[in-house]
């Protein structure tokens, strides 16, 4: 898998087009919810085409997982916001929302005739069989840099969140707010001081 | 206007205090069904089905039910409901990304990513339960992760190919049966007829769903 990502200073600033037609395309046709949907558009943004750092996407996705409402459409404005600033933001979130409302507001006009077509029926349940491998890839996709980096942390945090979602039933939310305590108490390595200048 | 702007009030509320796309379900089922009863848990429960049977996010169910409550109008307040509250993220990226570079807020931002895809799993596991119901759909799966994984295909086309798989497979499978003589109507053909129930169960469960 490549991981060749941009750095901060070799990204390219994105038009506000370009911003509004890759929102529009994947984050209103991608099944699995915000995270898959998220995932994709790092392939896109980040690897594809270098709008963002690995580590202005990680800051984009990490706080968007904190922001009320809708996680996916936060992660947008923040891409946005990252790219272009406020104009960024405000045509990713339109690009990233009034699509796929229009079409759930569709779906809601026709949903007697699709809830009972068994070919609707059967295409969703392609499509969902295959948003399940879309969720499990994005664990790893988001997962893999930090599993390499930060082993011990990973061993910490991974099963922790899921114990805690599983036998504690806590929220998402309460689950991410107390990793990023632990993140935030973790202990930090100095950095090694540089050897010292031989007078010559 | 003094329904949509109410309309609006509520909606908004409830996703400004909720963290992910269905953790407002409960705000808005007390507000729309049990006090001013605007709609009925069964559309309540539609819009769950809907948000789960179309592309893009959850929180995409808020439109629904205001199309639900007041048609146009209130399907603009579902919009501006699901998407005001993410402006919130700028601000915190404008805070946090002056900080990035310190280890504590890079070390924070790590843990945050890893529980995430910690959560993201589990996730998968009811939606697979409910979707991965027989050897074409749990073939799509197999065959669609390590394409995933390697990111030789664009995602769009496994989730085409995938949909137009399990349609050409349901079109089969009804021919074979209409040829036997024991089917008459395709509706009732196929157990995917079945599926808007068995995922408005599964979106029940959802976190944040509770029904009282």
């Amino acid at each position: 898998m490549s991981d060749e990502v941009a750095t901060v200073e070799a990204r390219v600033r994105p038009t506000l087009g370009a911003i509004a037609s890759i929102f529009a395309r994947y984050a209103n046709t991608t099944f699995g919810g915000g995270s898959a949907t998220i995932a994709v558009l790092k392939e896109e943004v980040v690897v594809k085409r270098p709008w963002l750092s690995q580590e202005e996407f990680d800051l984009n996705y990490a706080l968007s997982r904190l922001t009320p409402g809708t996680n996916l459409l936060a992660f947008c404005t923040a891409a946005g916001w990252t790219a272009r600033r406020w104009r960024g933001a405000v045509v990713a979130l339109i690009a990233a929302s009034v699509p796929c409302s229009l079409f759930a507001v569709m779906v809601t006009v026709f949903y007697e005739q699709l809830h009972g077509s068994a070919w609707f029926q059967a295409a969703l349940t392609g499509a969902l069989a295959a948003a399940v491998a879309i969720m499990l890839s994005t664990a790893w996709v988001f997962a893999a840099p930090h599993l390499r980096a930060a082993p011990l942390k990973a061993a910490v945090i991974v099963p922790s969140a899921a114990a805690l979602s599983l036998l504690a039933h806590l929220t998402p939310v309460k689950i991410l707010l107390g990793a990023a305590v632990v993140g935030l108490l973790w202990p930090v390595a100095r950095p090694k001081p540089a050897p010292p200048e031989v007078a010559s | 206007m003094i329904k949509f702007l109410i309309l609006l009030w509520i909606l908004i509320k409830s996703t400004f205090t909720s963290f992910a796309g269905l953790a407002s379900l409960p705000e808005v089922r007390e507000e729309l069904v049990e006090e001013r009863q605007w709609i009925t848990d069964d559309d309540l429960e539609q819009s769950v089905v809907i948000t789960r049977t179309t592309p893009g996010p959850v929180g995409v169910y808020v439109v629904s039910v205001g199309y639900m409550v007041d048609g146009w109008p209130g399907a603009i307040a579902g919009w501006i409901a699901m998407s005001l509250p993410s402006l919130v993220v700028i601000l915190l990226v404008g805070y946090f990304g002056k900080r990035a570079q310190h280890p504590r807020v890079g070390s924070m931002l790590q843990c945050v990513v890893l529980a995430s895809a910690s959560l993201l799993v589990l996730a998968a596991i009811p939606l697979g339960r409910d979707a991965l119901d027989g050897p074409l759909t749990i073939g799509i799966t197999l065959v669609a992760l390590p394409l995933l994984l390697t990111r030789k295909v664009n995602t769009l086309w496994i989730v085409a190919a995938a949909a137009a798989l399990s349609f050409t497979g349901a079109m089969i499978g009804v021919a074979q049966i209409e040829r036997s003589g024991t089917l008459a109507r395709p509706a009732d053909s196929h157990p995917a007829a079945e599926r808007p129930a068995v995922i408005g169960q599964a979106a029940r469960h959802a976190p944040g769903f509770v029904t009282r």
